[in-house]
């Protein structure tokens, strides 16, 4: 069912390393289903590619095992970020209500000892509302802040936006995308490797 | 066809006790006579005072029928929801729920007690003479609840909620089993159609339960959370015991490759989410507001669970029920591993008895009003025991456990351990986690 | 294990998914196989050229409203709070009423993306976009209010624990500032997770859009997201945690609210259940909410086929189990006044009854516990005029529901000598209906220029995205629910 409608006037012309020309960026190959993505992902990662990438409009199920891509340490981090957030929030209220130190932090602060309606100055049941709010407020700034960071983003530019074809992978269309960095790219043969693939059509992109 | 990895079978030798168990049954028979005649001596021989007994008879009693109650919650929610994961853990907890239609038989001592007058020192509305005598001042504010605090009713109402849970206990089950012999829709929509109304009839028996069996020990106190409260004891031991019962059947080679990490870890999430969190939010919100607010009426409950031992039990109470099964249940690896799961589903059922315990055997001092300052109080009380080294309480959790074991593992003999035939049982097979 | 949605030579729609079979799981989206109709349906509202006429209609109504409600705010920040009917036992009562209806409606968006998320309910997919920027809108309208409660606007900054000349702190013990952290922490976690779960689909606008407005500026929006699948693996991650960070985040806040309440010695607002029972009647009241908004919006905007009847069918489930949460918790506050034996807990109850605020409670009562109970039958569930207006109904209900527990309580306490009654001003009635104005504004922004559907997530439950698709067809054909044994 797929035709490859490689454009040959992009592979055929051989790159030198001139510096005015623009550099490969890498290979694409399109597919059209998730199971197809998933085959193809399970055969570039047993040959051994190592700068590669599924590029999909939504996370299809079973592609990171089919990438090999390791489980992120994400949740550990956050997991003590939050830990800090209940901290912050506990040494905050005791420091404020019930204590009168004094200590500098950019200006000079001091405590104030509240004795409010009876309650003691260190009225733990009435510190943990805000001690969870702050745990789940640093949680949360952590994981989003986090996962972003991590993926590099933002990052308005890519050499992928170039690619006319690449716009359908925020739609329906499934991408294999191998960079030239990679220490086995030989563009000829990966491009051939790509083809075997029985992707849709297989592209080259510049940097 | 079930669409099943060529690794699961569904034959007889997978999915049917069969003749094994008898032996486990046997033991937990004995054990359980023993330890009952033991404990039972205790009082007969004066070691110990009959209304201690009764107490601990009482608080053990309510531990062990949390068990089935919280089965009997998962099974019904599971219909409510449609849910397709939990179909091969269904039975376990359908079987455990249908214990239900005999744990009355522990109620008669105490119907016998209260029917005869002679409760007072366990449940002091119910003679009101000798209320008046010890603490006055109470029993005028008991005076008020005795339309519904007397007697009459309170037999009434506990014969309602026991036939209710029987009906539902056996009814599921019974269901369930026919679905099996037919693989009919018929038996899963009629489950279906009976959730909801099973939903509506289990949270108002188990609220007005909790209040009438342990809030009205301390007949002077209330709170609204009360039942909420009692709710979550009964998920934590119930889901609890479901683990514990699918893993235990796991290692002896039944429902092999039938129960799989997913579903263990889906189970753990349950706990974590019902035991742990939901058990502390509800216990911290009653906690906070009747300390906050500071009213005498309400204060004096949770004044006598801080006097002397009590309030280290306390403690242990949050750490033991919320904070260390919270560190140790939030990754999903002891979640999918079969021995953490058990400690922690084994850790889980021992705080339920102890949450349990926390909520039966104190009583509040009835001169507790007369002190200037809590710390006045705190002083006067601080040898307050606390008595969890008691034998009695060991000897009747082990013996009343034992014989709901011994029950339960021939129930779980008679039929077999899976819904072989549920509409959702392909769903379940195949279910993952994300 | 779902149905093919379009069986080849069935040219008829289909409109109705909510039959139930035991052991099958019904379509989600109607009437479409390929994942680009999805992002077409959705896209396509955000990117016409011409704006609907019915649009600019509304947006001028709502636009006068916020006009109103600026109005009101001004007169009373110029003038004072006397502007309002406040009295002496009465001090709080509109203000504080609309914050917590507010609050109350922001309950559903976080619940529909991170709750259902952990009981893996696929169908959140086709509403937790527009439940959560509706959520955003709700505790923008609801913070309001409190901020001009205050009096003195000026130093609202007072609520921060922020060092100052005066050497002051906030009061840690008071619920009030609780609700500060609360709310705050809410609205900055919906933010986030509303625009973590926008940034692939505003990636499909700008990977579609044709001017170069749109381009930039959808683009600086979507980060530069290219749908790696390294970044979906941190993605789902991340998603996953922050579900699992907010669910017990929409327990706390209308906790907290409710802690404002149940913390005092007032009767009527001292009762422990207040925390379980503010979180139902949040839910149940953001659930109304969503259905009255997604039951014109889905027909407005033509999105039948992704925000179905089966949908609607089940919030309308919802609806109802957090309506019966509710009746209960009515039912133990009243059981547990007359069990307490306190004269003033008694009679604050009689009073809400058949005091002066009768009508308010009977309102309540009918529209939050006794209409609800017709979603029992599965034909009024799923009728649209149907649960249009018992949505209505519960968003009145629920109004009324925290003006009875402020006002009636307020109104009479321990000491009869002080009893007033409260008494509206067009002031606090123009600045509630004023506050509409505002969230309609917002909420038509939304609808104009963001995907309201999430295209991404609702692509992932298609059938179509499951790798292992069409793989065993024709098993599935012929599979009997009744199956047969392996042995």
């Amino acid at each position: 069912m797929s035709t490859i409608t490689t454009k040959p006037e992009k592979t055929r012309v051989a790159r030198p390393s001139d510096p005015s020309k623009p550099k490969p960026y890498g290979l694409i190959a399109e597919f059209e289903t998730p199971a197809q993505i998933v085959k193809a992902a399970e055969r570039v990662r047993d040959e051994g590619y190592k700068w590669w990438d599924c590029c999909t409009p939504f996370p299809v199920h079973g592609l990171d095992k089919a990438m090999g891509i390791r489980q992120t340490i994400l949740p550990i981090i956050v997991f003590f970020m939050g830990l800090s957030g209940t901290c912050t929030a506990f040494i905050l209220q005791a420091f404020t209500n019930a204590s009168d130190w004094s200590f500098w932090a950019v200006v000079w602060v001091t405590g104030y000892p509240y004795l409010i309606s009876g309650k003691p100055l260190l009225s733990t049941p009435a510190f943990i509302p805000v001690m969870f709010e702050l745990t789940i407020l640093f949680s949360a700034l952590t994981t989003v802040g986090l996962m972003f960071a991590f993926n590099g983003l933002p990052q308005l530019y890519h050499p992928l936006f170039r690619s006319k074809r690449f716009r359908r992978a925020s739609d329906d269309r499934f991408f294999v995308v191998i960079e030239a960095r990679d220490p086995r790219y030989f563009r000829s043969r990966t491009a051939e490797f790509l083809k075997s693939l029985d992707p849709v059509a297989v592209e080259e992109v510049q940097d | 066809m079930i669409h099943a990895p060529a690794t699961i079978s569904l034959d007889a030798r997978n999915i049917e006790l069969g003749a094994t168990g008898q032996l486990a049954r046997r033991v937990c028979f004995v054990v359980a006579f023993v330890c009952l005649l033991a404990a039972i001596l205790l009082p007969v021989t004066g070691v110990m005072k009959w209304p201690l007994f009764w107490r601990c008879w009482l608080q053990n009693w309510i531990f062990v029928l949390q068990i089935p109650l919280g089965a009997l919650f998962f099974v019904f929610i599971q219909h409510l929801t449609k849910a397709g994961w939990s179909t091969v853990i269904r039975r376990p907890a359908e079987v455990l729920a249908s214990n239900l239609n005999w744990l009355w038989i522990g109620f008669i001592p105490i119907a016998v007690l209260v029917l005869t007058g002679s409760a007072g020192k366990l449940l002091p509305w119910s003679d009101m003479a000798m209320l008046f005598e010890e603490a006055p001042a109470e029993a005028h504010l008991v005076e008020g609840k005795l339309a519904y605090l007397n007697v009459p009713f309170f037999m009434i109402r506990a014969v309602c909620y026991f036939a209710i849970w029987a009906f539902l206990g056996t009814w599921f089950l019974r269901a369930s089993i026919r679905q099996g012999r037919d693989g009919g829709l018929a038996s899963t929509r009629a489950m279906q159609k009976m959730a909801p109304p099973a939903a509506i009839l289990f949270g108002l028996s188990i609220t007005f339960a909790a209040f009438d069996w342990i809030m009205s020990l301390s007949p002077g106190w209330f709170s609204t959370m009360f039942g909420v409260y009692f709710f979550c004891g009964t998920a934590t031991c119930g889901f609890s015991t479901i683990i514990i019962v699918c893993l235990l059947l796991q290692r002896n080679g039944y429902l092999v490759n039938l129960i799989s990490r997913e579903h263990y870890q889906d189970m753990g999430k349950f706990l974590f989410a019902f035991g742990m969190i939901f058990w502390a939010y509800i216990g911290f919100s009653q906690y906070m507001l009747i300390w906050y607010a500071n009213i005498p009426e309400e204060t004096g409950w949770f004044l006598a669970r801080q006097l002397g031992d009590w309030g280290w039990l306390s403690i242990w109470l949050l750490f033991g029920h919320f904070c260390i099964p919270f560190v140790f249940l939030i990754s999903k690896h002891p979640k999918r591993d079969w021995k953490t799961l058990m400690l922690a589903a084994g850790w889980m059922l021992f705080f339920g008895w102890l949450d349990v315990y926390w909520l039966v055997m104190p009583t509040i001092p009835h001169d507790l009003a007369s002190f200037a300052t809590y710390d006045a109080a705190a002083e006067a009380y601080a040898s307050e025991k606390a008595g969890l080294l008691r034998p009695v309480n060991w000897l009747l959790m082990v013996g009343m456990l034992s014989l709901f074991a011994a029950v339960t593992i021939g129930r779980l003999r008679s039929h077999p351990l899976l819904c072989r035939k549920d509409p959702w049982l392909n769903n379940s097979l195949h279910f993952e986690n994300y | 294990m779902t149905s093919i949605n379009l069986e080849p030579g069935v040219n008829r729609p289909i409109t109705d998914n909510t039959d139930d079979q035991p052991g099958v799981r019904q379509p989600l989206v109607l009437n479409m196989d390929r994942f680009n109709q999805v992002t077409q349906q959705v896209c396509q509202v955000a990117e016409a050229r011409r704006t609907p006429m019915a649009w600019y209609v509304c947006f001028a109504a709502a636009l006068g409203l916020m006009g109103l409600l600026g109005f009101c705010v001004l007169y009373l920040i110029v003038t004072g709070v006397g502007v309002w009917g406040l009295n002496n036992p009465v001090m709080w009562a509109y203000d504080i009423t609309n914050f917590v209806f507010w609050v109350g409606i922001g309950h559903a968006g976080t619940l529909i993306s991170a709750i259902l998320f952990l009981f893996r309910q696929k169908w959140r997919t086709g509403i937790n976009r527009f439940a959560e920027a509706m959520t955003i809108f709700a505790v923008i309208c609801a913070g309001l209010f409190p901020g001009i409660h205050v009096g003195r606007v000026w130093v609202v900054y007072w609520l921060f624990p922020l060092p100052n000349q005066m050497e002051m702190w906030p009061q840690f013990r008071s619920p009030l500032l609780w609700d500060v952290f609360a709310v705050g922490t809410y609205f900055t976690v919906s933010l986030l997770f509303w625009f973590t779960g926008l940034v692939p689909d505003l990636a499909t606008i700008r990977d579609r859009a044709k001017g170069k407005i749109q381009q930039v500026v959808y683009g600086a929006f979507a980060l530069g997201w290219r749908g790696s699948n390294r970044h979906w693996h941190r993605y789902e991650r991340a998603y996953l945690l922050l579900a699992a960070l907010s669910t017990p985040l929409v327990l706390s806040v209308h906790s907290v609210v409710s802690f404002d309440f149940a913390t005092s010695q007032l009767p009527g607002w001292h009762t422990t259940i207040f925390p379980p029972y503010f979180v139902a009647g949040a839910v149940f009241s953001g659930f109304a909410m969503v259905v009255t908004l997604a039951v014109p919006a889905r027909e407005i905007f033509g999105l039948k086929n992704l925000i179905t009847l089966r949908h609607l069918d089940n919030m309308n489930k919802v609806i109802l189990v957090t309506g019966c949460m509710v009746g209960y918790a009515y039912a133990m506050e009243f059981f547990i006044a007359w069990y307490s034996g306190a004269i003033y807990e008694k009679f604050a109850f009689l009073n809400r009854a058949f005091g002066q605020y009768w009508w308010a409670y009977f309102l309540m009562v009918s529209c939050n516990v006794i209409t609800p109970q017709l979603f029992w039958f599965k034909a009024l569930r799923t009728s649209i005029p149907m649960m249009f207006i018992l949505s209505l109904f519960v968003n009145v209900g629920m109004w009324f529901e925290r003006f009875v527990i402020i006002v009636s309580s307020l109104a009479n306490d321990f000491l009869p000598s002080s009893w007033d009654v409260f008494t509206p001003t067009w002031v606090d009635i123009g600045t509630f209906f004023g506050s509409f104005g505002l969230f309609m504004v917002l909420f038509l922004l939304f609808c104009r220029f963001v995907p309201m559907v999430a295209i991404a997530e609702v692509k992932a439950v298609m059938p179509q995205a499951d790798p292992h698709f069409g793989e065993d067809q024709h098993d599935e054909a012929h599979e009997s629910p009744a199956a047969e044994v392996r042995s």
